[in-house]
């Protein structure tokens, strides 16, 4: 696409849905790890754009927000990991727009800190371990689930025997695993370090084989639980929208991104 | 039921086992698959429905939570999915919100063959979307093959034993049937066969109201009637006489109700000629009550009848005359005995004997003298009353029975010998017989009856020894029965008594008397008989040989004198007192020579005698001869064979032919005693001595003269040239010893 059309394009665009637009909220919606972190860049773009409106749905997972978007029921979906195979036949736009860490947690003030591969094969097997420790899985098809089997290719065995045990609870969505996780005792499960530091929640960061998760091992590759963090949206943004998705790319949305445990794409081009 | 109707009803048997067969083989096919068709689906069914009802309850507390957002959470959705469904559940689960999108779609291809179930999922707002599960028939679809073949293979198998076994059973067991069938069979024609056999017995079998149920040949041809119309009728309607038996007497019922052999006569007249059919009824027991009934066994007994009659009236009447025999004539006079008694009426009897019928007989022999006797009844039949009874005793007496004749002794006595005069009177009649004129007396003895408790056999005996006095005053005439001829006769009867004790005792002896040649040589001796009694002393033969004979003892006397002949010869030739050429002679009984076995007795006795040469002579008398020439003959050579002579003793006594010395192989003619002995002085018997002499030296046969007792008669017999002598001139009979003794004395004579 040239400029000149693209151009003539968003004018036509601004005559058509102007009007409309000061009307109708832009729906987000998607994966439970980034929906703190967005509600901190809409208000940071609210101070900019003090019409716009932003509803926030509750944790769709990066699938809801495919279907959502494709849909037309939400306007900018986040996911945890880029379209798949079959979702990109719904010719969606993906934009990536930061990543952040896969990370074990336990509730704040847990003796655990740090927790390696063998340690988590047993843990997922169901042998004990230190600490009495207990599983929380995520969904099978969840980016968490996922991301752990294509980076701990190794961890594929257990985690299929995680989900043929009877009785390992499951977090539905990432804050209803926090929720989980901190109502059992001596809890472990996956999350997000944007998550954790955006939402606040009394939980602990655990080390994996030693390497803590943080800015600077997701800049040095040398944690290896790292997840790509998309937004998603139809090709045909409002302005607003438009506005929205390029203000997280501002440095100002930048800023807010790695305050919040985010590797934004902008300081990685 | 027919043999055919029960092979049809075998053979159809296959037919049906066959068809009821194929049927359980195709329950047996189609049965389980489709049982297991409808259990699986049921199953299935309901496990998809109790799963997708789960999945979609599970899904509906989402939507409840996020009623907005609830379709959007695609991996919530597919782990509440996979959560929750069963982990045995192999169905495809598809999720769909209510406008129709998939939320959750169905893993893999539609199946061709399958199973379905949905659920709603429901929202506080009501129904949002729905659960579908989808599961493949065809692994149950193989299964119901499988097992379907296996019945098929389970069903075919038991087809085929079915079949194999019932029908190999049927065919066995028809082959049974058919062949008890033809057991039956033949028992049944060996049954009728040998009911059929039965020529002359007809069989007729009836049931219990004597309907007729089998009926053989031979009740055809007694009864004239054919099987096929006497055949379910009733038995009464066979016969006339039958019937009136069973009605009348009823004793075919109660016989055959009892169950004895009893049989009934029914006389039937047929061609005018009376049959008489013996009935034997007898009651049918058969286990089947339906079979019980009764049999008659029917035969035809009229020759039987016939003969049986012939029979009686052989046994009662005698073939020659046609009277009543002795058997017959005691019933009678048992009767009439009883009947006087009861009456007080006095009958007689009256016995009769011809005068020298024996004479008749051996002269004109046994055709004459049958004549003669059958004459001889008729005379007395025709003279007496009709309620007198006439018989012959046998030989030539006659007996009459006058029953009741009077209460009055002198009335009877007076009757009856007028009536005895007249049948002596009208028996003493010329009889004309072949050419023969015939002069016959009779000696007649009558018994009055009853004069006590006598019985049949004593008036029979006391006529019988009244007509003996009859006989000894003179013949030709007539004597009653008195008292002293009882005594008389019982004097007989102990002579008897004596006679047969005295054989058992051993008081026979054997006497002998010389006798010699015309030189005066001994050549010989007669041996004569002896009774040494042990009270009354020796008797001489005269007094006791009658008896003998007419008793029967004289065989055994014959025997003994014969065995003591022998072995005296033999003994005196080893002893060397005779030369092997001396001769002794026996006298031969007549019942001795008409034994069949007499010719066997005598050789027999000669081997255990031991002789070496033969001198034996046996002295037969004409009549003996001549009552059957034929044998005499016959024996007289068998035995000359052997070495025995043969002399006719008392030649001359009778009234023989003398035509018939020429075919008589004899050796030697005793002259009797009695035209010896007068020879001298009486020119009638001179001449029948020379006359016999001359005929014995023309027919080359010598000549003994006995009862030589003067040297007068022998120089007189020497002179016609008479062989041999005995006479008390030369010596009486002397007992063995005196005899051994003589021999010894006269050794110089004897040859």
């Amino acid at each position: 696409m040239n400029c000149r059309s693209g151009f003539f394009i968003f004018l036509l665009g601004l005559l058509v849905v102007m009007p409309v637009s000061a009307a109708k909220p832009i729906v987000m919606g998607g994966a439970g790890a980034d929906l703190a972190t967005f509600r901190l860049l809409s208000e940071a773009f609210k101070k900019h754009q003090p019409d716009s409106q932003i509803k926030f749905l509750p944790s769709i997972g990066s699938g809801g927000a495919v279907r959502g978007v494709s849909s037309g029921r939400v306007d900018i979906g986040l996911m945890a990991r880029p379209l798949n195979k079959e979702e990109k036949q719904y010719a969606l736009t993906e934009i990536h727009y930061a990543d952040t860490a896969l990370v074990y947690v336990v509730a704040k003030g847990h003796p655990v800190k740090d927790i390696d591969t063998a340690t988590l094969k047993a843990l997922y097997r169901g042998e004990p371990v230190a600490h009495a420790l207990k599983l929380i899985l995520r969904p099978k098809l969840d980016s968490d689930t996922l991301l752990l089997e294509e980076k701990l290719p190794d961890l594929r065995p257990a985690l299929t025997l995680a989900f043929e045990r009877k009785g390992v609870p499951v977090g539905m969505t990432d804050q209803l695993t926090i929720d989980l996780l901190l109502g059992t005792e001596n809890a472990i499960s996956t999350s997000s370090l944007s998550l954790v530091i955006s939402e606040q929640r009394p939980l602990q960061v655990l080390s994996l084989n030693g390497v803590k998760p943080g800015i600077e091992s997701l800049s040095d590759r040398s944690y290896p639980l790292i997840k790509k963090l998309f937004m998603v949206h139809d090709g045909t943004l409002t302005d607003p929208e438009r506005q929205f998705v390029e203000f997280v790319f501002t440095a100002e949305g930048s800023a807010i991104l790695k305050r919040t445990g985010h590797i934004p794409v902008a300081s990685q081009q | 039921m027919t043999q055919a109707d029960t092979e049809s009803g075998l053979l159809g048997i296959p037919g049906v086992l066959k068809r009821l067969s194929a049927a359980l083989a195709v329950l047996i096919v189609v049965l389980p698959p489709l049982g297991y068709w409808i259990v699986s689906y049921q199953h299935e069914s309901r496990h998809l429905e109790q799963s997708a009802e789960l999945i979609a309850h599970a899904i509906s507390k989402t939507a409840y939570l996020y009623p907005d957002e609830w379709d959007l959470q695609v991996a919530r959705l597919e782990h509440l999915v996979e959560e929750f469904r069963p982990r045995n559940l192999k169905a495809s689960v598809s999720v769909f919100d209510n406008a129709g999108h998939v939320l959750i779609p169905r893993q893999g291809q539609p199946f061709s063959l399958q199973i379905s179930a949905d659920s709603f999922i429901h929202s506080n707002d009501g129904v949002v979307g729905r659960v579908v599960l989808e599961e493949s028939m065809v692994d149950i679809v193989y299964t119901i093959i499988a097992i379907g073949l296996i019945c098929l293979v389970l069903a075919s198998g038991l087809l085929g034993a079915i079949n194999y076994y019932s029908i190999r059973g049927i065919q066995k067991a028809t082959l049974e049937i058919n062949q008890t069938h033809k057991d039956l069979h033949r028992q049944q024609m060996y049954l009728d066969g040998v009911l059929s056999s039965s020529r002359n017995v007809a069989i007729i079998a009836t049931d219990k109201e004597w309907v007729i149920q089998y009926y053989n040949d031979a009740a055809e041809r007694l009864f004239g009637r054919p099987g096929h119309a006497a055949l379910g009728t009733s038995l009464y309607d066979l016969h006339d006489g039958l019937r009136k038996i069973l009605e009348e007497n009823r004793k075919i019922g109660q016989l055959a109700g009892d169950g004895g052999e009893h049989s009934l006569i029914l006389n039937e007249k047929r061609d005018n000629q009376t049959r008489y059919i013996e009935v034997r009824p007898a009651t049918i027991t058969a286990p089947q009550h339906d079979l019980s009934g009764y049999t008659l066994m029917c035969t035809d007994v009229t020759e039987q009848r016939n003969i049986a009659d012939i029979i009686q009236r052989q046994a009662t009447y005698d073939s020659l005359t046609d009277l009543p025999n002795r058997r017959l004539f005691k019933d009678q006079l048992d009767k009439a005995l009883a009947t006087g008694k009861r009456h007080n009426h006095l009958g007689a009897v009256l016995f009769l004997d011809l005068d020298n019928f024996k004479n008749i007989n051996d002269s004109l022999g046994h055709s004459v003298g049958d004549a003669l006797l059958q004459e001889v009844a008729k005379r007395l039949k025709s003279s007496l009353r009709d309620e007198d009874t006439v018989a012959r005793l046998g030989g030539d007496e006659f007996v009459a029975l006058l029953p009741e004749i009077s209460d009055d002794p002198d009335e009877v006595i007076n009757g009856v010998q007028k009536l005895a005069d007249k049948l002596r009177q009208t028996l003493a009649m010329p009889y004309a017989i072949e050419h023969h004129t015939l002069h016959v007396t009779s000696s007649i003895g009558i018994a009055v009856f009853p004069t006590g408790e006598e019985g049949p056999d004593d008036v029979m005996r006391q006529a019988d020894t009244a007509m003996y006095r009859a006989k000894e005053a003179g013949r030709n005439t007539l004597k009653f029965f008195l008292p002293g001829m009882q005594r008389a006769a019982e004097e007989k009867l102990k002579v008897l008594g004596d006679l047969r004790q005295g054989i058992g005792q051993s008081e026979f002896l054997a006497y002998f008397q010389p006798q010699f040649d015309a030189g005066l040589a001994l050549v010989g001796a007669e041996t004569l008989i002896r009774w040494q009694h042990p009270e009354r002393g020796l008797i001489l033969p005269n007094e006791f040989i009658p008896l003998a004979e007419e008793s029967g003892l004289i065989l055994e006397l014959g025997d003994c004198v014969l065995e003591a002949a022998l072995e005296s010869l033999r003994n005196w030739v080893s002893d060397g007192i005779v030369s092997p050429a001396f001769r002794v002679s026996v006298n031969i009984s007549p019942l001795q020579f008409k034994q069949a076995n007499f010719v066997h007795n005598v050789e027999y006795m000669i081997g255990n005698a031991g002789l070496e040469s033969m001198g034996l002579t046996l002295e037969v008398t004409e009549g003996m001869l001549l009552d059957d020439i034929e044998s005499a003959v016959e024996k007289i050579l068998a035995l000359k064979k052997v070495g025995v002579r043969f002399s006719i003793d008392d030649f001359g006594t009778g009234y023989s032919s003398l035509a018939y010395l020429k075919s008589l192989p004899v050796d030697e003619i005793k002259i009797d005693r009695s035209f010896v002995r007068d020879a001298i002085h009486n020119n009638s018997d001179a001449a029948l001595v020379e006359t016999i002499v001359n005929l014995a030296s023309r027919l080359n046969l010598e000549t003994t003269a006995e009862g030589v007792e003067t040297k007068e008669l022998y120089d007189y017999l020497k002179q016609l040239g008479c062989n041999t002598y005995q006479g008390y001139l030369f010596s009486k009979p002397l007992s063995w010893e005196d005899f051994q003794s003589f021999l010894k004395s006269q050794q110089h004579l004897a040859v």
